[in-house]
């Protein structure tokens, strides 16, 4: 089983080598891009690309992290009986939630909680929420009728069910909600700009007000590197962890 | 052991069991046969407690199990399905060692009783580290008896466990249990709708249509001619033909021959061979009697069709 998933971490190792050219020796890129685009130089960053691929990766982190652990701990709560009416309305709302444009949502939490960080952190905690939830619940749903009846047959209870069972079987599908909503997170979080947000996203809006190509792609370039080294880090370990 | 007290079980407005009686006493394999649908599996799963009576009581050891406690009382009893149930994340020692692990057993004392289960169902010991995803459907049938073996539980409920094997799968895996429960005389409610496989496990047959018993007895009590239609259109018309692969020839055989003369050509068979077999053999070459040998090739007596006949009428295997 660890075969597989060699070229995935062989491509991970590779993008997260670029991503951590793209932020420390821009210059290069930016010798190269040059050729193609005229410079304009207007606008001096204030801060070092560094300082916003850590704004902005601390930002993601947190965000997902709170989302992670909220949207895991309402699933697992579907599984109790009490629960049993509110499923069908979690997965619905966490499915129709995922298809309202973020922009959308940014633009409507503005009124409410302001422009800045914080309110920003907030709205990607509560976007994150929403595929992990999704997954989680189909995950623990995609367990066969046959497996949760011999575990309660053999006398698990309803916790040991959950842990022991359902939870480790719906790790790959969990696995995929975090890499969704990591990935969402990082755009959000670049778009997130627009409403205050510091991050890569400063230099694309700074580089658009400016009309400076070669600002926008010193923003751009890196986080698209970011969002490539998640996804393939999260596929080589949903490959580890898939068991069929 | 288990005694059922008229159950019924109702899902919204159907009866899936009505007043249902039956008792399985104490090391006693009952096979509970019968179409797909007709509440077998819901027997089973009202003795695991997985789903409640409408009404009626249900008595194991003598005890309600409405007052017992429910993980206690499954972890009493071996379970086993058609869909073996295996967990896809834990490999076969870790699938088998469950409930003795629910149970708190310590390690040596487990991983010793997983290398018993996995020789008593015939299994390779370095099977431990597979996952079922490796198994092909025997060996996770195999498994699967073993592990509702594992904390040796005085009860086995089995519902079609090797009901997705191939015929010839499905055959030695039904012989290798029916050594093992001769071993082991563990109370035994086993369902299925094969007729033969019935016949070649069960102490007594209880005979289901949908939602109430019809008739309870040994397999060969169920050749008398006088059953209903119902009964006789399950069990099928060569019904006493398949009755025939329940024995084996050492138990019907004589030490001489009834057919009274040397016959002018002799044929053998050993005397762990089926009666199916040998009527088989008899019918191919022409012959009213073989000769048994022990295996080797010494011959230890003889089989004749009139033994066949008494074997199969006096019932119960010797």
């Amino acid at each position: 089983m660890k075969k597989r998933n060699k070229p995935f971490l062989t491509v991970t190792i590779l993008l997260f080598i670029l991503f951590l050219v793209s932020i420390f020796k821009f210059d290069i890129i930016e010798k190269l891009l040059v050729l193609a685009i005229k410079p304009k130089n207007f606008f001096v960053a204030r801060e070092s690309l560094f300082e916003l691929a850590k704004v902005h990766i601390s930002i993601v982190a947190v965000s997902s992290f709170l989302s992670v652990i909220i949207a895991v701990t309402i699933a697992v709560l579907t599984r109790f009986p009490f629960m049993d009416e509110f499923e069908g309305f979690l997965l619905g709302v966490a499915t129709f939630g995922q298809t309202i444009p973020t922009v959308a949502i940014l633009a409507l939490l503005v009124p409410f909680l302001g422009y800045g960080f914080k309110p920003a952190l907030f709205a990607l905690f509560i976007y994150g929420i929403l595929p992990v939830l999704r997954n989680t619940i189909e995950g623990f749903n995609a367990t066969s009728e046959g497996v949760r009846e011999s575990a309660k047959s053999m006398g698990m209870n309803r916790l040991q069910i959950i842990t022991k069972v359902e939870l480790p079987l719906a790790f790959p599908a969990i696995l995929a909600g975090i890499r969704i909503s990591l990935i969402l997170n990082i755009s959000v979080a670049t778009i997130g700009a627009a409403v205050g947000l510091s991050g890569f996203g400063t230099l694309i809006v700074n580089g658009l007000r400016s009309d400076d190509m070669i600002m926008i792609l010193k923003g751009a370039i890196p986080v698209s590197l970011l969002a490539l080294t998640v996804e393939s880090l999260f596929m080589s370990m949903e490959k580890r962890f898939r068991l069929t | 052991m288990i005694k059922l007290v008229k159950v019924t079980k109702k899902y919204q407005d159907i009866t899936a069991l009505r007043n249902f009686s039956l008792e399985i006493p104490k090391g006693v394999l009952l096979v509970l046969l019968g179409p797909s649908g007709c509440g077998k599996s819901t027997v089973i799963k009202l003795i695991n407690t997985l789903i409640k009576p409408t009404s009626g009581e249900i008595f194991v050891n003598n005890q309600n199990i409405r007052e017992m406690n429910l993980t206690n009382l499954r972890r009493g009893m071996g379970y086993a399905i058609q869909s073996t149930g295996l967990f896809p994340h834990y490999n076969v020692y870790e699938n088998i060692a469950v409930v003795p692990r629910l149970l708190k057993w310590n390690k040596a004392d487990i991983d010793h009783r997983v290398d018993y289960l996995l020789d008593l169902v015939s299994l390779n010991r370095n099977y431990k580290k597979k996952l079922p995803s490796e198994l092909s459907g025997g060996e996770g049938q195999r498994v699967g008896v073993a592990r509702a073996l594992a904390a040796d539980p005085p009860i086995l409920l089995m519902d079609e466990p090797f009901g997705s094997l191939d015929p010839q799968n499905r055959e030695r895996l039904q012989r290798e249990f029916d050594k093992i429960q001769k071993q082991l005389k563990k109370t035994v409610l086993f369902v299925t709708h094969d007729v033969e496989e019935a016949i070649r496990l069960a102490d007594k047959i209880a005979v289901m249509k949908p939602g109430e018993l019809v008739s309870l007895g040994s397999p060969s009590d169920f050749i008398a001619e006088d059953e209903q239609e119902y009964i006789k259109d399950f069990l099928g018309t060569d019904y006493a033909l398949k009755l025939l692969s329940r024995f084996i020839v050492e138990e019907v055989m004589s030490q001489e021959n009834s057919e009274g003369k040397e016959p002018t050509k002799v044929f053998r068979i050993t005397k762990k061979s089926t009666v199916s077999t040998a009527l088989s053999v008899m019918i191919s070459k022409g012959v009213k009697s073989l000769e048994v040998t022990n295996g080797e090739e010494k011959r230890i007596g003889f089989i004749t069709f009139e033994d066949i006949l008494m074997g199969i009428f006096t019932g119960e295997k010797k």
